[in-house]
């Protein structure tokens, strides 16, 4: 049977790509064009055969697929290295230092009017210097924040960042991996 | 209704089933799970048969070429490779073997209860 396709139905088949694609991120990015390409035709060819809805269903979970499409490249259960994890824990990490460094700078702040509201002169934040993370002189000028100054350190958190994202991405596998074979595709 | 398989079963002899198609016509993905339905593998699974292509491609048992196509965007038509069909041939070899030995085995009939333990029947 031919089908017409609709451009409904060919939006749910991008949709499938795209969401296979998200899950096989571990497969070089030209492998992985040529996979979508493949799938695009074998789906299109299934959908004109028995409608769209049936190709989609008959493509079975597609994490399985997914999952089969990376050990095809890999090897069975060889371990990749998960490079978007690893920008998503150092997007985290880069989050936390910020969240930790205003809440502390703050706080500090707020400590320092309260216990003495005509406070004068200068102050040092010093609480997350210990961890690296920084270090600001304060001007308190009746009881209120004048200026302030200083540095706001960039060596440490960029280790913390880059242990987040070694991590995260378990990048150690880049060495341990199995190498993939080179492919006709 | 067709009977149910182990899908594990099946995922074992799904290489040399798709070498042996391959072997007789090139062809492409979809209609490769078409062919082997219609033999009667019914539950086989295109999430199933896809993956074993790459695999088969990556281990060099298959090459592929696109081939436009007057409905679609361009298929990837694959065909048996030198190693593809000596891949074959022992595959088959082994499951005919194999079968040789299982067949035998699982064809008797099977009995409502087991015998005692042999050290028993001697008592």
């Amino acid at each position: 049977m031919n089908r017409p396709m609709t451009l409904v139905d060919r939006l749910r088949i991008e949709r499938v790509l795209w969401t296979v694609d998200i899950l096989i991120y571990d497969i070089r990015t030209a492998r992985r064009r040529t996979i979508r390409r493949e799938l695009r035709a074998n789906l299109r060819a299934a959908a004109r055969d028995q409608g769209v809805g049936a190709a989609i269903r008959q493509l079975g979970p597609l994490r399985q697929l997914a999952r089969g499409y990376v050990d095809a490249q890999y090897g069975e259960g060889a371990l990749q290295p998960r490079w978007l994890s690893g920008a998503w824990w150092l997007f985290v990490c880069a989050l936390v230092i910020e969240g930790l460094i205003l809440a502390s700078f703050s706080s500090y702040i707020a400590g320092v009017s309260a216990g003495n509201p005509g406070a004068n002169g200068i102050y040092v934040w010093n609480q997350l210097a210990g961890i690296g993370l920084g270090t600001y002189k304060v001007w308190f000028v009746h009881g209120q924040v004048h200026s302030f100054e200083g540095t706001l350190f960039i060596g440490a958190p960029l280790i913390y960042m880059a242990a987040a994202y070694i991590i995260g991405g378990r990048l150690w596998r880049v060495v341990t991996r199995r190498r993939p074979h080179r492919s006709a595709a | 209704m067709p009977p149910s398989r182990d899908p594990q079963l099946l995922k074992g002899l799904l290489s040399p089933l798709l070498l042996r198609l391959l072997a007789e016509r090139e062809s492409y993905g979809y209609e490769l799970v078409q062919s082997l339905r219609d033999q009667g593998l019914t539950e086989m699974a295109e999430g199933t048969v896809y993956p074993a292509l790459a695999r088969l491609e990556r281990e060099g048992r298959i090459s592929s070429r696109l081939v436009s196509s007057r409905t679609g965007p361009a298929r990837k038509y694959y065909r048996t490779t030198p190693a593809g069909y000596a891949a074959l041939a022992a595959g088959a070899a082994d499951w005919l073997a194999l079968a040789e030995v299982v067949t035998p085995a699982l064809s008797r009939p099977i009995p409502d209860r087991p015998l005692p333990p042999k050290e028993e029947e001697l008592s």
